[in-house]
């Protein structure tokens, strides 16, 4: 069972990162709009998983994604913040019960609102960490914070898009 | 020593969060600089491999683009050919071809990855140390200058693009002027800023911009691009210089890295010329 879902996890990073580098990284959207998607992958981990666990893996899952894009750390340094906030975000959106399940955080078992405030979050932060670390200066305050807020728009749509996608079953009642 | 235990045990999760992101930011501050080669960037041999077959595959739908560029510049290499030259002057003149000799050759390449989006951008390209690659060569394209070559694996290089903060080249304004560097905004790909510049030198819009002599990574007079607009802003001495680069780094398949065949002398004395002063 565990092996199941690992597997399946590799699985869906590997389908991540092929769909990052391959096909939204060569569109050129624009030098403000670079939406990443990777972080989707420490949404969608298991509400019960160890905060621990969930670092680590969003370390060794940004590691390859710069080693894929010669980002030399950065990746890692913005998913591990992302990681870092969901520990206290998701608690937020779950009953207690729910968080000690082995619930997937998805479009579906969130509802279509908790789910746009969850990933919009985790997004932003992600991007916000990302982008200044691109920047390496606060000199464009505002410029890098449109970039920012595009990038996280323009990522939270293919999220959601990739969601509908990916799971057919039918919304729950939250 | 209890207590300070039971405390990390407490905080595990925080001391973690630092020990991860030190790690990172390590990889970060490293990135940038000049250093030896480390496993974690696109010219290792798992990644190298996994975008040359995407780049396969992307190739082969720009074949006729890539061709096309390929024969502009073999016309152009043809005009400079000794055949297509004549003598026009009277007066005799003797070529000593035998006191030429070469100093820079030249190794084809294919981009196998290529981004415009970030502020430090790369390339790979799918030649490595196998082939006489090594690190600071100077990468052009058909059209101009490309980058600087940064990690080198046995087949695989990454090479610093023009479009990245960390580099500077040395441009000739008009053939003539020795004068300021070139950066990268971090704006547009298409764009490059021209620093340093004194404001009492004649400079004027549409001047060309190629490499300068004074650089030992790349030959002298390879194209950058042509100055698009510039001024000089209240109150200071420099002018602002927009140049328009000739590379077109979103559709760049083809490239060539220069090895300076006299480079290895060159640095030799001037490490020792240094050495020396301090």
């Amino acid at each position: 069972m565990v092996i199941t879902s690992i597997l399946r996890y590799l699985l869906f990073f590997a389908g991540l990162l092929l769909l990052q580098v391959v096909v939204i990284d060569p569109i050129d959207l624009g030098r403000f709009i670079t939406p990443i998607l990777y972080v989707l992958l420490v949404m969608v981990l298991p509400a019960n998983i160890k905060p621990w666990a969930l670092l680590i893996i969003s370390f060794v899952a940004g590691i390859i994604a710069d080693t894929f894009s010669d980002t030399g750390g950065m990746h890692a340094f913005s998913l591990v913040c992302a990681a870092y906030v969901r520990n206290y975000l998701l608690p937020v959106f779950l009953s207690k019960d729910d968080a000690e399940k082995p619930l997937e955080p998805t479009l579906f078992s969130l509802g279509y609102r908790m789910f746009f405030f969850y990933a919009a979050s985790l997004t932003f932060v992600y991007h916000l960490v990302f982008t200044f670390l691109d920047e390496a200066t606060l000199s464009n305050f505002f410029s890098s914070m449109g970039t920012v807020l595009v990038s996280t728009l323009v990522a939270v749509i293919l999220i959601f898009l990739l969601q509908l996608l990916l799971y057919r079953t039918k919304p729950q009642e939250a | 020593m209890r207590n300070l235990l039971l405390f990390i045990a407490r905080f595990h999760l925080f001391f973690i969060f630092v020990l991860l992101q030190t790690v990172s930011f390590s990889l970060y501050i490293r990135q940038n600089h000049f250093q030896k080669a480390i496993f974690f960037n696109t010219s290792n041999q798992i990644t190298g491999s996994f975008y040359q077959g995407v780049s396969d595959v992307e190739e082969y739908f720009a074949l006729r683009g890539i061709n096309d560029k390929l024969q502009e510049e073999n016309a152009r290499l043809r005009g400079i050919l000794k055949e297509s030259e004549y003598i026009d002057t009277a007066a005799f003149t003797l070529k000593q071809d035998s006191s030429l000799r070469q100093k820079y050759t030249y190794i084809p390449a294919d981009v196998v990855r290529n981004t415009v989006n970030l502020k430090n951008n790369f390339l790979t390209l799918n030649i490595g140390s196998n082939h006489g690659v090594h690190e600071e060569m100077g990468v052009i394209s058909s059209k101009g200058v490309v980058g600087i070559v940064h990690k080198v694996s046995p087949n695989f290089c990454t090479v610093i693009s023009l479009l990245n903060s960390n580099i500077r080249i040395a441009p000739k304004i008009d053939s003539v002027l020795n004068q300021g560097s070139l950066v990268w905004d971090g704006r547009s790909p298409q764009y490059a800023i021209l620093e340093d510049v004194n404001a009492y030198f004649r400079i004027k819009e549409n001047m060309e911009v190629v490499t300068s002599n004074l650089s030992s990574v790349f030959p002298e007079n390879i194209p950058i691009g042509v100055i698009e607009e510039l001024y000089v802003p209240s109150g200071e001495d420099f002018f602002k210089i927009k140049v328009k680069l000739h590379t077109n780094f979103d559709n760049l398949h083809k490239v060539y890295v220069v090895e300076n065949l006299l480079k290895p002398e060159q640095d030799l004395l001037e490490q020792s010329t240094s050495g020396g002063n301090n």
